[in-house]
């Protein structure tokens, strides 16, 4: 009698090296195999770590600031937010593992036990990080004196990144044929992370006891009523149960339509012109880079900027809040920080057929010339209404100053994502959920760098000028470096 | 642009991790001719050709048309069909050979049309490649690769996924290209295809060239009436293959 368990270990082993590696999609092979295939299963360990020392880190903070139940939210939040975009990656990696299918169909096996193991695979992507979660909020509520909120928010948060994850997975499936409303759903794939990360600091702002007695009964927030036995908790074990059973039927059938489809994800049906257009080289270049990240899973990181701007001018319009010019300085800070993830997505695209880009007459440094086009458009385009409101509402004028610099930090950062994507690549390994944490971790640090020396010289001397200055002069010693290091690592 | 040979390889050696896929390989693929590498599976053969497109990390010596190793301003002159087709799958075949054409700054309207009908693409020109089968994804390789008339083609198992009639309309084209004064560096393990097409052969066997020539050198050195029974005797396989059928 085949064991779906024992079958299924077999297949997740295939699934996060196919994951790790997606040489499928960059038709690069892994220099060492071997290695790869060892990095493939430490990579969820360490994932387990990053998501066990967010979530106790997370779970901590309102338990110092001695607001004990938002630790709930803030836990549901980050367990929400690692398990939806590390499954999601890999569920994305996994689409081109077609000969799965045709393995299992060759096998005799019955439709219901292939069923279970495509559904077991797939759950042991992501199992490890989920028994850490659960272990680092359960040692969290007890060292909380038996207050169960980090437990609750963590047990809520990994259903719901699951479903979220394989809901996003079944839309994309039948609507990603169609390029409009394709487009759409590839933009908003990255919403729920947006909102996720934003509402941490906003959670903070809540007042637990103040809320109506009447959500006590809502999802999610029922849980911040628990103060013992009583229907809050009944409540929230209810709902616990309810979306556990709705991410297993949900698991269950993505992982179906994701090994048995035939189509793929990324399949549109485009209308073209009847005649060749032959462009310029780095229009060629750009465009192509365009059309590769509208079709590919990045696209929502297009969505960031704009979904930021949306999000944090217009609620600080609407609520009355005065748009001071700190607030307005912070605001672009946040922007030119978003924007750095605009090349991270142009490269982290330019993996599926890297091989192509690698026949091709095009140097590290032209590519870097035509990511920091598009950068630099991105950029501009995101802050056009900030340098619109800063004037609309006589905000000092040497505050565009700033604004006009803070293209900056997301030029330092293409460089340096155009080291980082040189130097993995040759290595034949790129796409996994851990290296593109690294790689965002990379830039966020590389941008941090002159968005701190802004702050530190504005707080030192005040004004915008001088500490824009200091904030574009960091960013282009960045740029500088990572060019010579970009011009040597080419050289070979 | 060497007059004598238009790829010139020493002392090559790839390594993956510990593995040494290819163990000093030293050839020379000469103006006007296709040069053929056979050997069993991982032999090396995709090995040798991914380095001398700089794919993948070697040592030793590797000349392009003159114009030294792999860099990006060698690549207009090369055209490559790799074991399993090169392509931007997101992108349909016309806006591929357009971003093509676009980059390498050469780009012949009529010749994509003639090698479009030649392959009979017409019809999936603007269906993404991702959606097109894997024969057809091959068909856009081979155009994209003969598309800017490069002097020298490194193929790699070109026909695999080929239909009957592809494969007759593409060994046209190698015949002619060879014509015209071009160069074919050709990789394949089919020994009827090699016997007919190639020059030249060299034998890889566990990263190392054994013997090297024309068809009929290499049969006659090994006498063999075959090809592949000289390739055989060659890896020294054909006592192992004895044994294999007996044990059946």
């Amino acid at each position: 009698m085949v064991n779906a368990y024992k079958l299924a270990s077999v297949l997740y082993r295939e699934l996060s090296y196919q994951g790790y590696t997606a040489s499928r999609i960059s038709g690069l092979r892994p220099m060492n195999v071997r290695r790869a295939i060892r990095a493939a299963r430490y990579s969820k360990l360490v994932i387990s770590v990053l998501m066990g020392f967010y979530i106790g880190l997370m779970g901590t903070v309102p338990y110092v600031l001695k607001k004990p139940s938002l630790s709930l939210i803030e836990t549901l939040v980050v367990s929400f937010f690692m398990v939806f975009a590390s499954s999601i990656n890999t569920v994305f990696s996994l689409q081109n593992t077609e000969h799965i299918k045709g393995l299992l169909a060759m096998l005799p096996l019955e439709p219901r036990l292939v069923r279970r193991t495509l559904t077991l695979s797939l759950y042991m992507t992501m199992d490890l990080p989920i028994y850490v979660s659960i272990t680092v909020s359960t040692v969290l509520s007890l060292a909380m004196g038996g207050l169960p909120y980090p437990l609750i928010g963590t047990l809520e948060g990994i259903p719901l990144g699951i479903m979220a994850s394989m809901g996003f997975v079944l839309i994309a499936e039948r609507t990603l044929k169609n390029p409009v409303s394709g487009s759409v759903v590839r933009a908003l794939a990255l919403v729920p992370i947006v909102l996720a990360s934003m509402a941490m600091g906003y959670v903070l702002e809540v007042n637990p006891s103040g809320l109506n007695p009447a959500l006590s009964l809502a999802p999610v927030v029922s849980g911040l009523s628990i103060t013992g036995l009583g229907t809050p908790l009944y409540v929230t074990v209810m709902y616990i149960a309810l979306f556990s059973a709705l991410a297993y039927v949900m698991l269950q059938r993505a992982s179906g339509r994701l090994f048995e489809s035939t189509v793929q994800v990324q399949v549109i049906r485009v209308k073209a012109p009847r005649v060749f257009r032959i462009r310029n080289p780095l229009m060629a270049l750009i465009r192509v880079d365009l059309t590769q990240s509208f079709r590919s899973r990045m696209a929502g990181l297009w969505a960031l900027p704009i979904g930021y701007w949306l999000i944090t001018v217009l609620t600080a319009i609407i609520s009355g809040t005065k748009l001071n010019p700190m607030l307005m300085l912070t605001y672009t800070m946040e922007l030119s920080l978003l924007t750095a993830f605009i090349p991270y997505a142009l490269y982290m695209s330019e993996l599926r057929g890297a091989v192509v880009f690698r026949l091709l007459p095009i140097s590290p440094i032209r590519n870097l010339i035509s990511k920091l086009t598009v950068t630099l458009i991105a950029y501009y385009i995101a802050v056009a209404p900030m340098i619109i409101i800063a004037l609309f509402y006589k905000l000092p004028l040497s505050l565009q100053v700033p604004i006009l610099l803070a293209f900056g930090p997301p030029i330092a950062a293409t460089a340096v994502m155009a080291i980082l994507f040189e130097a993995s690549i040759s290595e034949g390994t790129v796409s996994s959920t851990l290296v593109m944490f690294i790689y965002a971790l990379i830039i966020m640090l590389v941008e941090g760098l002159p968005i701190a020396s802004l702050f530190t010289t504005q707080v030192l001397i005040g004004g915008y000028v001088v500490p824009a200055l200091v904030m574009f002069m960091v960013s282009m010693m960045e740029f500088a470096v990572a060019l010579i290091i970009l011009i040597r690592l080419s050289r070979h | 642009m060497n007059d004598g040979y238009a790829l010139k390889v020493e002392r090559l050696t790839v390594r993956y991790g510990d593995k040494v896929a290819v163990k000093g390989l030293s050839f020379m693929v000469n103006n006007g001719e296709v040069y053929c590498l056979l050997g069993p599976n991982g032999a090396g053969k995709t090995s040798t050709i991914k380095a001398i497109l700089g794919l993948v990390k070697y040592e030793g010596l590797i000349d392009i048309l003159g114009l030294g190793q792999p860099s990006p301003s060698v690549m207009n002159n090369i055209g490559v069909v790799m074991e399993t087709p090169a392509v931007l799958e997101a992108l349909t075949p016309r806006e591929f050979l357009e971003f093509l054409g676009s980059v390498r700054g050469i780009f012949n309207a009529r010749r994509a049309e003639t090698l479009i009908d030649a392959f009979e693409l017409k019809e999936y020109l603007d269906t993404p490649i991702a959606a097109l089968s894997a024969g057809n994804r091959q068909k856009v390789a081979i155009v994209a690769a003969l598309l800017h008339e490069p002097k020298l083609l490194l193929l790699d198992e070109p026909f695999n996924f080929l239909d009957v009639k592809s494969v007759r309309v593409f060994k046209e084209i190698m015949q002619r290209h060879i014509e015209s004064g071009g160069s074919i560096l050709f990789s394949t393990h089919i020994m009827e295809v090699a016997e007919r097409v190639c020059n030249r052969i060299g034998i890889l066997n566990e990263g190392i060239l054994i013997t090297e020539g024309t068809p009929s050198e290499i049969k006659e050195r090994a006498k063999a009436g075959t090809l592949e029974d000289a390739f055989l005797k060659a890896i020294h396989a054909d006592e192992e293959i004895k044994a294999i059928l007996e044990g059946l």
